[in-house]
């Protein structure tokens, strides 16, 4: 009986140490992110779809270093009225744009707003992606929520591994519900948020190469699962067929016209991936990432999508007239930029920015200039 | 790899898996040979071949020592002692990265010799052993400086693991990391705020940076020893005791009865006796002059910088004055009918932490100029600057040092938690579990998870234990 008490007594002692070490990592939330101590707090709760079923970030959300302003949009509060000589410049991308891995404030949109700061001081950056977003609601997602900023500019950048499945999956199942975007329902308010911290902490301290080896062999379930779930025996494929790529070309072109219809300046963007087909034998493990979210393209088939897609930007940027903004080649394909295979590093992410600011200001976008040039600015910084 | 690194925890596991597979009987062995690898991983070889040359000298001369009749056996105790000092002066003098850990090795080879010369510990036969006694890992860079009978008696009769000391062990490592990665180096921003741009303040923020720098020096330096003693008894040894509450001391004799014990120790055995003996002569004079003298010599073990050598005189002189004025300060308090009294000691301990802190200036100001513009500084502006505070004025300032209010305040509750949390994770002997009220058992869970969090998640980035540049 006492030994039975014993246990007991262990147990409750190891029961309260975990709880205690739950709230010391909720409280630690409420602290530094202003987190509620007990009601759902995680990435997802900085998304969600609206009625028409189009995702949009939620105003005034925040997890960790990602902040939501009040209008929706990453990045600074900005005024709901437009002032008369202020030029908006609309960055509409996915997760690339709206930021993974760069410190705060360290997202290309942000350090593209701060660039402009000092030299254009009525130039304004608004950070409109939105992780995840894509062909599906693009052109609901600009009237709704981008039309209103009254833009004068907006850049378009489009992932072409998700523009690739989708149009496979347009292509194939013309009916199929879009992706889940948000709102995911298996996370509880209960689930422990210690377990995230540890995780993120002990992939601090060991050896990359064994975070690199047990992030791969995981994603490879991942991959081996989404296969067996979607391809049903047939293989992924290494080509992406034409009538994808034309269907990307028609879409891209429409969204265009539609920007041009909305009073805006479209700028469209290439996009940068880490690999490609010189790189792919040192760096194709980045690749299993982006086949758990697009399991029907091979790794041949992602390098594939990624060429012929960003070859289309730039053809509809030349036939139509419109600036051209290449990403792609202005971020060197190497894990200095890369922190995975489309996410960038902080210098990756001022790679883009720098990038950004000179189309812009070569396509004639930003308006008359201000006091200072970039240069001076940056030296006087 | 430094105590406090993250490689050092994987390297701890897997020498205390081989000392537990290999037994009482090879564990030096093990020991020895996580030695040479903690060693060889904090500097060049030059560091090795130093360490090398040093064991087996000293090694050798206490055989020779043990071997032969006075007179010559204190002829050869002088001439090892010299041969070593020598060594230590010119390898500190020099800079080089070979010094790292040898002011603490080298006083604990002068120790051993004298110790074999006086028959109070037998020369060590085997080197092996011999060589572990002075370089034991945990203890390696910054003490607890060892005696011969302390630790190479529990190198020679090694008891196997018991689960009481590895899971004591276990408590102490994370209690000393606690100290200095959480403590210590959330302190660190204050002090250096003040000591690193002195001329930038007047008043109370200079007195905040010093105790800041006060509680930092404390939490590092025990933070550390507490790491090692954990680690210690992890392979069943018992290292020293190197720190006791010292800002709780009463006076500042007793403050080096509590503060850095096996140094003060040492310097009382070896340099301040003996001073005291030669001086005997000198009647009242004699042993204020031995203390001063012992003082300086404690203050240029830390190294040749003239604030180290004025911080060690400062504590020479307050134990010389108050050894003088020991008769009219007892009948002073027992005039004011205090002697004895709780209120005596307070007002004993508050003045004794403002006569260690005011020698911390000195110990810590970049030169002896920045330290007197501290002192001159801060008394002039301290009213000024307390009334300012008072008023709720520039509090961000002159209160926080310009490092934030939630950066002051948890400082602040470090501070306090870990002066309170102490006996949850240290008793007087270490391993025996230490007698807690009924709400502290209770509390203990939560106290130790509250611990680890801040372990893994508000340590700061790596930073070097103060002591190891001695």
């Amino acid at each position: 009986m006492s030994r039975l008490g014993g246990i007991g007594g262990h147990g409750a002692r190891l029961a309260v140490f975990f709880v205690c070490l739950e709230l010391a990592a909720r409280i630690d939330d409420a602290v530094n992110y202003g987190a509620p101590l007990f009601s759902r707090y995680d990435y997802w709760t900085l998304l969600d779809r609206d009625d028409g079923g189009v995702p949009h970030n939620v105003p005034g959300a925040r997890f960790e270093k990602w902040k939501i302003n009040s209008l929706g949009f990453r990045g600074e509060e900005i005024p709901t009225a437009k002032a008369p000589g202020d030029r908006r410049i609309v960055c509409v991308g996915q997760s690339e744009s709206f930021g993974l891995y760069e410190r705060e404030g360290g997202e290309w949109p942000a350090l593209l707003g701060r660039r402009l700061g000092a030299v254009r001081p009525g130039v304004r950056i608004v950070n409109a992606s939105v992780v995840g977003a894509g062909r599906r609601s693009r052109e609901a997602y600009l009237e709704k929520y981008v039309l209103p900023l009254r833009p004068d500019v907006i850049l378009l950048v489009t992932n072409p591994y998700n523009e690739a499945t989708a149009a496979l999956q347009l292509a194939e199942m013309p009916g199929a519900q879009p992706p889940t975007v948000g709102g995911g329902g298996t996370i509880r308010a209960a689930q422990p948020r210690i377990l995230r911290k540890l995780r993120l902490r002990l992939a601090e301290v060991v050896p990359e190469r064994v975070v690199v080896a047990v992030r791969s062999w995981w994603l490879r379930r991942r991959v081996r699962e989404a296969e067996r779930t979607t391809l049903a025996g047939y293989p992924a494929l290494d080509v992406l067929p034409e009538d994808a790529v034309a269907s990307f070309e028609e879409h891209l072109r429409r969204v265009v016209r539609r920007v041009q219809r909305m009073g805006a300046r479209p700028v469209v963007a290439t996009y940068p991936t880490l690999v490609d087909s010189s790189n792919v034998a040192r760096y194709g493990n980045h690749l299993e990432n982006e086949r758990v979210w697009n399991v029907r393209l091979s790794e041949r088939g992602l390098i594939d999508a990624a060429g012929k897609l960003n070859a289309v930007s730039r053809r509809v940027a030349e036939d139509l007239a419109v600036p051209l903004f290449d990403a792609a080649a202005a971020v060197p394909r190497t894990t200095e930029f890369f922190a995975d295979g489309v996410h960038y590093t902080d210098a990756g992410a001022e790679r883009v920015a720098a990038a950004a600011y000179e189309t812009l200001d070569r396509a004639g976008a930003l308006g008359e200039p201000g006091p200072l040039t970039l240069r001076e600015a940056t030296s006087e910084r | 790899m430094s105590l406090n690194s993250t490689a050092f925890l994987p390297f701890l596991l897997a020498v205390f898996a081989a000392a537990a597979l290999g037994g009482p009987r090879w564990r030096w062995a093990v020991l020895l040979g996580a030695t040479a690898a903690f060693c060889a991983s904090l500097g060049p070889p030059s560091l090795l071949i130093l360490l090398g040359s040093v064991i087996v000298e000293s090694w050798g001369f206490a055989l020779a020592i043990d071997r032969v009749q006075e007179p010559a056996r204190t002829r050869l105790l002088r001439l090892g002692v010299a041969v070593n000092l020598g060594a230590l002066i010119l390898v500190r003098s020099s800079g080089a990265v070979a010094a790292i850990g040898a002011s603490f090795y080298v006083l604990q080879v002068v120790s051993y010799l004298v110790d074999v010369r006086d028959g109070v510990a037998p020369a060590e036969r085997h080197l092996g052993r011999y060589a572990l006694f002075l370089t034991f890992f945990p203890k390696f860079v910054q003490g607890p400086i060892e005696r011969a009978g302390g630790l190479l008696a529990q190198l020679n009769e090694p008891r196997p693991l018991s689960a009481a000391e590895v899971a004591a062990g276990a408590k102490l490592v994370a209690w000393g990391l606690f100290q200095k990665v959480v403590v210590a180096d959330r302190l660190a921003p204050l002090a250096n705020a003040v000591f690193d741009d002195v001329g930038r303040w007047h008043g109370l923020p200079l007195a905040i940076g010093t105790y800041a720098y006060a509680a930092q020096i404390y939490f590092d330096f025990a933070g550390y020893t507490d790491l090692a003693l954990g680690v210690g008894l992890l392979f069943g040894v018992r290292l020293t005791q190197n720190f006791d509450a010292p800002y709780l001391a009463a006076s500042v004799a007793e403050f080096w009865r509590r503060w850095h014990v096996s140094f003060s120790s040492w310097l009382l055995e070896y340099v301040f006796r003996p001073l005291q003996l030669a001086l005997r002569g000198a009647r009242t004079w004699g042993t204020p002059a031995a203390l001063l003298m012992t003082f300086l010599v404690s203050g240029l073990w830390h190294g040749g910088r003239a604030g180290f050598v004025v911080w060690g005189l400062l504590h020479g002189l307050y134990l010389a004055v108050s050894l003088l004025l020991r008769r009219p300060w007892a009948r002073l308090l027992a005039s004011l009918r205090v002697r004895g009294t709780a209120v005596a000691r307070v007002v004993q301990i508050g003045l004794t932490f403002h006569l260690v802190c005011f020698a911390w200036i000195f110990f810590r100001a970049s030169s002896i100029a920045d330290a007197l513009r501290i002192v001159s500084n801060l008394g002039g502006g301290l009213v000024a600057s307390v009334g300012a505070v008072a008023r709720g004025e520039r509090w961000d300032t002159l209160l926080f040092l310009g490092q934030g209010r939630a950066g002051f305040v948890f400082a602040i509750g470090l501070v306090t938690g870990a002066a309170l949390l102490r006996p949850l994770f240290r008793s007087a002997t270490l391993v025996e579990p230490p007698s807690l009220s009924r709400l502290w058992s209770l509390a203990r869970p939560a106290v130790y998870a509250a611990v680890l969090y801040l372990l893994l998640f508000a340590g700061t980035a790596t930073r070097s234990f103060v002591y190891e540049q001695f």
